[in-house]
């Protein structure tokens, strides 16, 4: 049995268990983060300190991080589902609700729509789910599977299944994209040209 | 000149009893609080295992406290034993009494402990702490004057008198006639009416026994939560907070600030309503007054309503009025917290000295020269922060003054220079910054010589280098891929780690440049904040969102004009400041913006790092202020281009961008940094490890701290004695205060050991000689100090070579205190000491290894002494090693098998630099 939080975000429902959830908040401004790769919707501040925002479907559109750039591989994953979270224009803003996740030293918001229920549940295994067995399949379904971040399913109060979603993985897989994301500019070791090319600006700089 | 060794050894300085004691309370409390929870444990009966171990526990704190020159402890500590032993040998039975008794003993000891370093409360703590002692034995059955010892030492003697001899459990009852000397006295002694031995610093306890015990426990209980918290006040009042724990506060505040702004606002609302209000009472005054006398029913009612409309008026501007003289109250306290927070957050450059000073004299050791470490400024104070990850950085340059700056002795003799090195660090205070110095006096770096290396390796055309000016030439040595690796040694090359200083200078807000005069030296100038957690900034806007960039690195705010070009306007690639053309980067751009108006004068800030500039062009400049810099947290820290964040007044996330990132926008050109470097991204912040951060990161290895030997100014480099293949010769430190600390000579008579063995050695050629190439060791001097009781020599493996100053040593002992001290005598004589927790790690240390002698106590956990010196012996290689016992376990049978282990020495304990220096010169042969 789990103790779980369901909650629907852009029509999709997902459940955490709740030994990774530190608490429910109200986002404040959502700060955009250029350069971040698209699994990070933002960073806010909660209680201070400096924590991004997440959105699930955003990982289901995205697929695994680990293939090419991340910004082109958007497209690969994306079902026909309603409310892609990835979409441009429903990015998370002020107000929203959202899980706040709590993974060893990471700690992220996932943003959310609502809490349906706070509960105990029995886990189910994910090959009875699969997508399309169920009508609350999230968008991107199978990318999410895929990438390990649906870690199995559960049945809510009213015997929907719901999928239980990994926030180590997700939160594994941001850092993953953001690292990457981060060796694409010249700030980074791995990232930066090692030609040298002929230097128009040395020899006059500030004298 | 041994006679001058002697007497300086005689004991502990205060700074380093200071030290050492520091050590000592941690180690208490944790062995006290081990007890204490031991006690808890015990059910029906304690199994002898149980005893036994508290026994040694006890025992170990008492051969710490006397080595720090505590011996009320030691007896206190001795009472505690005995009652242990009695306990254990069946002559005191087990009872719920006999344990609240005992967790009363050592609740009271934790407090008179922690007062250690406050006489008014370490008295009221030893009164507390006397009566339960006291009564130590009155519920056992072996209740007699003999067998009772409680210690009582008066204050005033505690610290001059002889530390106790261990007599064994039994003490002499001969030896209460000479109270001055023991402070152990005998229990009725205490007791009122009966103070025999006039003690002006006897105390008497108090009478209510039971008042006095429920106070201590009441009392406790807090301090003991306390304890639980991580919070240990030492000697000065001083409280030992985890930081994670001020900076929860720090975003409390920051929190604190945003409900500010968030009232700001509000009243701002609520004024409005009152001019508002305002307004409207003034036309319904207006009307009435052009309407003349009420003509009607409305008109009568307004009149009425009017002058009570303006009275509200004028208390709700009072009120808003009222409000904003409130919050500018909460905003100076609010800034009152954050200073104050940010001041918690200190510490002085004193420390980061004695770390340098230790590191250098590793440094100098494996490079065979001489230099001493010349400080000032210590006590100019900068965030811990920064202190910590400051130190790497400025060991590496450290690393390369000594490896490449500093000439050899022969060298600097025909040069006319000292032949020993210098070098030295200042450090000082600037407004928001500090400012720390570092330059020696070696050869300097030649500006031609880099050239030719450049061009040598490719890096730089040889255009480039004619052209580039000398400036330009010793900037580029931080860039990555500079260094001259071919010619690096195990020490560094000149170069290597040099792009890693600056990234991690840079890291911190903080810049860096060098100068050099060939033949004078190099000279390092870092300029850093002084607090990473609040710094000043400089804000801009780009799109709709603030950005900002440290403030150290703006030099300048100017307007570029659009460029006219075939496509259309657009901010010019290049633009002149200064008579000097600079790059420019477009933020929009980078930041994936969209510019929302099309100026014709774009703002831009002039941005300089690491001596490059160029201009950062955005939408709107905010301008400089002070902020609180947050970590992005490990999700987004491997993004290059921002640097932290930190929050608004209204709650709002803004990005700091990381300058380091911008500038190699700016100048793709330069190289990608070096390997060292991806591994330091990939854990930011992070310095990468060299051999010595290895060292003094290690689980176990660690060496000792405080200040370090010196080695004689007189010297011969002679190459007299070519035996000494590893010569003694490192770091001297006078680091200890002010800008002329010992400048003149490098030297301060409490730190340096100028006349020290190794000298001796080197001078005695007659002495030298044989002892050198033969085995035999026959040469060894006179050994038999027999009547010493504290030294004893035993037959022992022969010494094949003599170890003295520069020796590697290993010093294995359970107390921290005791490994402490140990390390400090010899790091002042100039050896080189490791530390072990116990047999096992030494163990396993010795395995890693090589070090030229041992030093171990005999009762530890895991494995013993004689347990990793039966495991020497037999193992090949390590048989050989020379090894000094240092125990309190002084008994003729501990001496029957040390001698049978063959050690070259048995310290008991406590242990003073006398003792040890006694047993160090058999092995150096000036016994």
């Amino acid at each position: 049995m789990k103790n779980v939080i369901i909650v629907s975000s852009s029509g999709a429902r997902y459940a955490f268990e709740l030994r990774w959830v530190r608490e429910v908040v109200s986002l404040g401004h959502v700060t955009r983060v250029p350069g971040a790769p698209p699994h990070i919707a933002g960073v806010v501040n909660v209680h201070g300190s400096i924590t991004p925002v997440l959105e699930v479907a955003a990982f289901g559109a995205l697929g695994e991080p680990t293939g090419e750039r991340s910004r082109t591989s958007g497209a690969s994953g994306v079902s026909a589902g309603s409310g892609s979270g990835g979409r441009p224009g429903t990015a998370p803003q002020r107000g929203d609700g959202a899980v706040l996740v709590e993974v060893e030293d990471m700690v992220a918001a996932i943003r959310m729509d609502a809490v349906d229920e706070v509960s105990t549940v029995a886990e189910k295994s994910l090959e009875t789910s699969r997508p399309g067995t169920s009508k609350t399949i999230a968008p991107g379904g199978d990318a999410m599977v895929r990438a390990g971040i649906v870690s199995g399913a559960v049945e809510d109060s009213r015997g929907r299944q719901v999928w239980l979603i990994d926030p180590a993985r997700m939160l594994e897989m941001a850092k993953s994209a953001a690292l990457e994301a981060g060796a694409g500019l010249p700030g980074s070791a791995r990232g930066a040209s090692p030609s040298h090319s002929p230097d128009p600006g040395a020899g006059h700089g500030a004298g | 000149m041994g006679r001058d060794d002697e007497r300086r050894d005689e004991d502990f300085s205060s700074d380093e009893l200071f030290t050492l004691r520091e050590f000592f309370r941690d180690e208490a409390q944790e062995t006290l609080e081990r007890l204490t929870g031991h006690l808890l444990a015990i059910g029906d009966a304690p199994t002898e295992a149980v005893l036994t171990e508290m026994m040694r526990a006890t025992h170990t704190m008492k051969g710490s406290a006397g080595t720090v020159g505590l011996p009320d402890l030691v007896s206190y500590a001795h009472a505690i034993e005995d009652e242990l032993a009695r306990l254990r040998g069946g002559r005191i039975s087990w009872s719920v009494e006999v344990r609240e008794h005992l967790v009363t003993i050592f609740d009271a000891l934790r407090a008179y402990v922690d007062a250690l370093g406050d006489p008014v409360a370490k008295e009221a703590a030893r009164i507390r702490l006397l009566e339960p002692l006291g009564d130590l034995t009155a519920m056992g059955p072996a209740r007699s004057a003999e067998s009772t010892q409680v210690g009582v030492a008066p204050a005033a003697r505690a610290v001059t008198s002889p530390p106790v001899r261990e007599s064994g459990p039994t003490p002499n009852p001969g030896r209460s006639s000479t109270p001055l000397s023991n402070p152990v006295m005998s229990a009725p002694a205490v007791r009122p009416g009966s103070s025999g031995h006039g003690g002006d610093g006897v105390v008497e306890p108090y009478q209510h026994t039971e008042d006095t015990t429920r106070s201590v426990v009441a009392g406790d209980g807090a301090r003991v939560s306390d304890t639980s918290e991580r919070h240990r006040r030492d000697s000065a009042g001083v409280l030992r907070v985890d930081a994670s724990r001020i900076d929860h506060l720090m975003d409390s505040v920051g929190e604190l600030v945003v409900d500010r702004t968030r009232i700001e606002r509000r009243v701002d609302g609520l004024r409005a309503l009152a001019r508002d209000l305002g307004g409207a009472h003034l036309r319904v005054a207006e009307h009435l007054a052009g309407a003349g006398a009420s003509s009607s029913e409305a008109g009568a009612l307004l009149g009425a309503i009017e002058p009570v409309l303006g009275e509200l008026c004028r208390q709700l501007f009072h009120t808003a009025g009222g409000l904003v003289d409130e919050i500018d109250a909460l905003r100076r306290t609010t800034d009152s917290v954050r200073s104050g927070l940010t001041q918690v957050r200190m510490s002085s450059a004193e420390s980061l000295y004695r770390t340098l000073a230790r590191q250098l004299r590793t440094i100098a050791r494996d490079a065979h020269k001489s230099v001493d470490l010349v400080t000032s400024g210590a006590e100019t104070e900068f965030d811990k922060t920064v202190a910590e990850r400051i130190t790497d950085p400025l060991v590496q340059l450290l690393r390369n003054a000594v490896a490449h700056g500093i000439e050899s002795a022969d060298e600097r003799l025909a040069l006319g220079k000292n032949p020993r090195g210098e070098i030295h660090i200042d450090a000082r205070q600037e407004g928001n910054e500090v400012v720390l110095e570092l330059s020696d006096d070696g050869a300097g770096i030649d500006p031609d010589v880099l050239r030719q290396r450049f061009v040598a390796q490719g890096l730089w055309s040889q255009a480039k280098a004619d052209l580039a000016s000398d400036e330009d030439v010793l900037r580029a040595i931080f860039d990555p891929g500079m260094s001259t690796r071919h010619e690096a040694d195990s020490l560094a090359g000149r170069g290597v780690g040099l792009d890693a200083v600056r990234e991690t200078i840079a890291k911190l807000g903080g810049e860096v440049r060098m100068t050099s005069t060939p033949g004078r030296g190099t000279h390092f100038t870092l300029r850093l904040p002084v607090s990473t957690a609040v710094t000043t900034a400089f804000l801009f806007k780009v799109s709709h969102d603030v950005y900002a960039l440290p403030n150290v690195h703006v030099v300048d705010t100017i307007g570029i004009e659009r460029a006219h070009d075939g496509v259309g306007d657009r901010v010019p690639a290049r633009v002149e400041h200064g008579g000097v053309s600079l790059p420019v980067l477009g933020l929009p751009e980078i930041l994936q913006t969209v510019a929302p108006v099309e100026m014709p004068t774009v703002p831009a800030l002039v941005v300089e790092y690491v001596g490059r500039r160029f201009a950062l062009a955005c939408d709107r400049l905010v301008g400089p202020r002070e902020i609180v810099v947050k970590h992005l947290g490990p999700l987004l820290a491997s993004l290059p281009l921002y640097a932290g964040a930190t929050i608004s007044g209204s709650g709002k996330v803004q990005l700091i961008l990381d300058p380091a990132t911008l500038v190699r926008m700016a100048y793709p050109e330069l190289p990608a940094v070096s390997d060292a470097m991806a591994a330091g991204d990939a854990v930011p912040r992070r310095m990468p490890t060299g051999p010595v951060t290895r060292m003094t990161t290690g689980p176990a290895v660690r060496l000792s701290s405080g200040a370090t030997g010196g080695s004689s100014p007189g010297r011969s480099f002679d190459g007299l004695g070519s035996w000494m293949a590893d010569p003694a010769v490192s770091a001297s430190s006078s680091w200890s205060s002010g800008s002329s600390g010992g400048s003149e000579d490098g030297l301060e008579p409490r730190d340096g050991v100028p006349q020290g063995p190794a000298m001796d050695r080197r001078t005695r050629p007659a002495l030298a000689a044989p002892l050198s190439p033969s085995p035999t060791g026959n040469a060894r001097p006179e050994l038999s100090r027999e009547d010493m009781h504290s030294v004893r020599v035993l037959q022992r493996p022969e010494l094949r070579e003599p170890i003295g100053p520069g020796a590697r040593v290993l010093v294995v002992d359970d107390s921290p205190t005791i490994r402490e001290a140990v390390a400090n005598i010899l790091t002042n004589r100039g050896y080189f000491a490791e530390v072990a927790m116990d047999g096992a790690e030494a163990w396993a240390m010795l395995g890693q290894g090589s070090y030229e002698l041992v030093i171990t106590d005999l009762e530890m956990p895991n494995m013993s002494g004689f347990g990793l010196l039966e495991r020497m012996r037999t193992t090949s290689g390590m048989e050989a090693i020379p090894v000094i016992v240092v125990s309190s376990r002084d008994e003729p049978s501990n001496r029957v098998r040390a001698h049978a282990l063959g050690v070259h020495g048995f310290v008991s304990k406590p242990v003073t630099p006398q003792k040890l220096a006694t047993a160090l010169k058999v092995l150096t042969g000036d016994g």
